[in-house]
């Protein structure tokens, strides 16, 4: 009865840590160049705490929750340059290099001359999103058993206008503003 | 000397003690000192130990206040990674989603 546990334990651990992808050195390299750096690095055990720390009451606190209880890890590596070609195809290039089938799907690829947005879905449930713009780069990768429904809870709860993520990750708007003038 | 005066007389007159009398003083004295003293309730040795107790209770309860303390800014500081975290997830699907609707309903024209 405990080997079989103790098998079982091993596979679910060996599930998470094939949905992890690995973030290459030059991403991290990229923070010197950018304008504002958003690094999140949430392990299995930072994520206890912080649903522990969460409030029922509020809803976005509760809806958060609810779904950070089904994973296992959230990682993130954001950055946003002054100028355009602050960083290249190849700086993200180890990571597609990852998410290779039959263990990861390409539910969602959207690619223009400047642009490429990419989702990738884990056979276990784990998500990776690639987003490629002039200056801004983003790669999030969430480990666990995260849903459709889940990913409709993130885009429409937290899928807030750009400007109040923006402030709450402490990225200045000023430059945009200038742009639309 | 009348009668009241003898019978003082005789009151007041000095006897010697009886013999098994200074023996049993002495044997009385001996059982006292033998006899352990009564524990203090508030003596010395016991005011030692309920102040090094006391300071024990108040070390313990600092340290485990602390680590509560810590574990608080710490859980803190975990959550509001976790809800940047989504925003920024949320974001970028909305933002993926906003640019494949279009064609995926062009697609459907």
């Amino acid at each position: 009865m405990k080997t079989k546990l103790f098998v079982m334990v091993l596979a679910a651990a060996g599930m998470m840590a094939a949905q992890q992808v690995k973030l290459p050195a030059a991403l991290d390299k990229l923070a010197s160049k950018a304008k504002e750096v958003t690094n999140v690095t949430l392990g299995p055990e930072l994520m206890g705490i912080a649903t522990k720390f969460m409030d029922d009451n509020k809803s976005d606190e509760a809806e958060a929750k609810k779904i950070a209880g089904k994973l296992r890890g959230v990682y993130i590596r954001s950055y946003e340059f002054e100028k355009e070609g602050e960083y290249t195809e190849a700086d993200y290039a180890e990571i597609r290099d990852q998410l290779k089938p039959p263990e990861w799907t390409n539910i969602v690829s959207s690619r223009s001359k400047k642009e490429t947005s990419e989702i990738y879905m884990h056979r276990d449930g784990g998500l990776l999103i690639l987003s490629a713009e002039p200056r801004e780069l983003t790669v999030v990768n969430i480990v666990g058993k995260i849903t459709a429904e889940d990913l409709g809870g993130l885009s429409g709860q937290f899928g807030v206008p750009n400007v109040v993520v923006k402030e709450k990750a402490k990225v200045k708007i000023k430059p945009e503003k200038d742009e639309e003038e | 000397m009348d009668r009241f005066e003898q019978e003082l007389k005789d009151a007041m007159r000095r006897e010697p003690a009886p013999d098994w009398l200074a023996d049993a003083v002495i044997a009385r004295v001996g059982a006292e000192r033998q006899r352990k003293p009564k524990p203090e309730w508030f003596g010395w040795a016991r005011l030692r130990w309920v102040a090094a107790s006391m300071v024990l209770a108040a070390v313990v309860s600092g340290v485990r206040f602390e680590q509560q303390r810590e574990e608080r800014i710490r859980g803190e500081e975990a959550k509001q990674e976790l809800m940047v975290a989504f925003q920024v997830t949320g974001t970028k699907l909305r933002q993926v989603e906003q640019r494949v609707l279009p064609v995926m309903h062009r697609g459907q024209e």
